[in-house]
């Protein structure tokens, strides 16, 4: 404060160069709060302040929160070219809750918001700093010009189906081949690979470089896809930068990327901004990340995962296989058991089936010849010496009269039997032809030698041979007279001479 | 199954096996297994229980072998 000069000497605290010091010095106290009446009496009312919500929002255990608005400019590059503290004390922010809730939206304040807020300025006399107490916020203008666009986008491209295209693609198992379009060079791209790189994962990551901000950030990204799909077997593709303004990020805003990623064959992970920032690609991709690390995270997640359930599956197919081979021990121990137990049982029934009958037999044979011994006993004393001898006098007295009766019996027997034969010698006998030649009888045969039986059996002038006994009559039939023969010639073979013959 | 499982060629299965090895079990335990066959089944029978114990102890070793070398290729370990 060197250069300031006193204004008026009049004024409580101004002083002369170099004096002595008097009870007219400022206190620091004092001051601050001479400054403090200063800007109540030059903001005498609440006025309205726009700017960029850049700091991460703090909030006390009362419930007060504090954070930093900016104002960028374009030759600014970027960078804050004003700051200013804010405060919003718990009673104010339960009055904005309502108000936003009127307007049918949450209260949330991120960082990179554009805020519209009414307040006065301030300065505490203890800490002597200038703030912003802010005493409302404008719900209408916390959504925005851009955020509004945003949202009819997001209205319009959901009704064709472009945001949930490649939301319905699976999530891939391992996705080691990474598409990346970004920046070249960039934080974001940086923050990314490293993510990946200590993850230990041999991801391959295939950058295809485009503008992140500015005019060229549509086209770039779309072409920076198109780049990608040359690549064969690609799992996955990130879009990814770091935070920026709400202009910066509004680029990406754009239909064109949109439809790009609903046409894509793989999921795509779009990391743009920060964890409070909303872009269209967020919508259009796959999977949401909060920042570029974030997103590396995903993909390094998504691989542990698939190594885990590998794991798991191999832990499976190891208990599996342990407990089958398990159970088929169990089972051939348990027909070895069955076996050994079985081959026993039928070895010692047979034997016990073997002894039974030994014993059986043993027992029957034993009886048997027991029985067979008395009964021989019994037969010896039956056959005895005494009984022997008059049993065989008996038999031979029976012999002896047997014999007598069979010698007088075949004597009959042979008696009759000589008579009956001799009467059949008699008979053979009576009937010997030569014996009837000799007798007077003849036969009479034809003159083809059959016997003539019959006086038919001639003609008159026939001729008839009569056999004699000794010799033949050859004769020549002049009668024949019919009559009875003498029955002796039943036969006719011998005819008895007549004397009219 | 063939007739000379478990002693001569092994061209049969091992659900075969077992099944003729129960079957066999099933018939020296009954009373009315003849004695002469008693002793070719038994010893059939312990053949048979040999042979697939030692293909059980076969396929256990495989099967450790192969997990284990599954155990070494996980990646990123």
């Amino acid at each position: 404060m060197t250069s300031a000069r006193p204004v008026a000497t009049t004024i409580s605290g101004y002083s002369d160069r170099f004096g002595r010091g008097s009870s007219a010095d400022f206190t620091v106290l004092s001051l601050n709060r001479r400054v403090a009446d200063l800007l109540d009496t030059a903001f005498p009312y609440a006025v309205w302040l726009r700017g960029e919500l850049v700091s991460i929002p703090r909030t006390n255990s009362s419930g007060h929160t504090y954070f930093q608005l900016v104002e960028r400019s374009p030759e600014s590059n970027g960078q804050p070219s004003a700051t200013i503290d804010c405060t919003l004390f718990a009673g104010s922010r339960n009055t904005i809750i309502r108000e936003y809730a009127r307007q049918g939206l949450v209260f949330n304040l991120v960082e990179g918001a554009e805020l519209r807020v009414e307040g006065r300025v301030s300065l505490w006399d203890r800490g002597g700093k200038y703030q912003f107490i802010i005493q409302r916020i404008d719900p209408t203008w916390a959504i925005g010009e851009q955020a509004a666009r945003l949202r009819q986008l997001v209205d319009a491209l959901s009704r064709e189906g472009v945001l949930s295209a490649n939301g319905e693609l699976p999530v891939p198992r391992a996705p080691l081949n990474v598409g990346l379009v970004t920046s070249k060079g960039s934080a974001a791209c940086e923050d990314f690979l490293h993510g990946l790189r200590t993850s230990g994962f041999p991801f391959r990551v295939f950058a295809a470089w485009a503008p992140m901000q500015g005019e060229g950030t549509s086209e770039g990204v779309i072409r920076a896809f198109n780049a990608l799909l040359q690549v064969p077997d690609l799992d996955v593709a990130v879009l990814t930068r770091g935070g920026g303004s709400a202009t910066d990020l509004g680029w990406f805003d754009d239909p064109g990327i949109a439809r790009t990623i609903a046409q894509l064959p793989w999921p795509v992970i779009s990391g743009i901004g920060h964890e409070t920032d909303s872009t269209l690609p967020d919508f259009a991709a796959h999977t949401r990340a909060k920042t570029p690390t974030h997103a590396a995270d995903i993909l390094v997640n998504w691989t542990a995962d698939f190594l885990e359930e590998l794991n798991s599956l191999a832990s499976v197919l190891e208990r599996s296989a342990t407990r089958s081979i398990s159970t088929e021990r169990i089972r051939l121990a348990a027909l070895a058991e069955s076996l050994t137990r079985s081959a026993g049982m039928a070895c010692r029934g047979r034997l016990r089936e073997l002894r039974s009958t030994a014993v059986w037999l043993l027992s029957h044979v034993t009886g048997s010849l027991h029985s067979s011994g008395k009964l021989l006993e019994r037969a010896a004393a039956f056959l005895g010496p005494e009984r022997t001898s008059a049993a065989f006098v008996r038999k031979r007295g029976t012999l002896a009269a047997t014999a007598v009766r069979l010698a007088s019996a075949a004597d009959v027997r042979l008696s009759t039997t000589g008579l009956i034969l001799d009467r059949l010698a008699e008979a053979v006998r009576g009937s010997d032809p030569a014996r009837l030649y000799r007798a007077g009888w003849a036969t009479v045969t034809d003159a083809s030698g059959l016997a003539v039986r019959s006086v038919r059996q001639v003609g008159t002038g026939g001729t008839i041979s009569v056999k004699v006994q000794d010799g033949s009559i050859e004769s020549i039939v002049h009668r024949t007279i019919s009559g009875r023969a003498p029955r002796k010639t039943s036969r006719g073979a011998l005819r008895k001479r007549t004397d009219n013959e | 199954m063939s007739e000379t499982k478990g002693s001569g060629t092994q061209n049969f299965s091992y659900e075969e096996g077992l099944e003729e090895l129960t079957r066999l079990v099933d018939e020296i335990g009954r009373d009315d297994c003849p004695v002469d066959q008693l002793e070719v089944r038994v010893r059939k029978a312990a053949d048979l229980l040999k042979e697939l114990r030692r293909r059980l102890a076969s396929t256990e070793v495989t099967v450790k072998e192969v997990l284990d070398d599954l155990e070494e290729k996980k990646p990123g370990v």
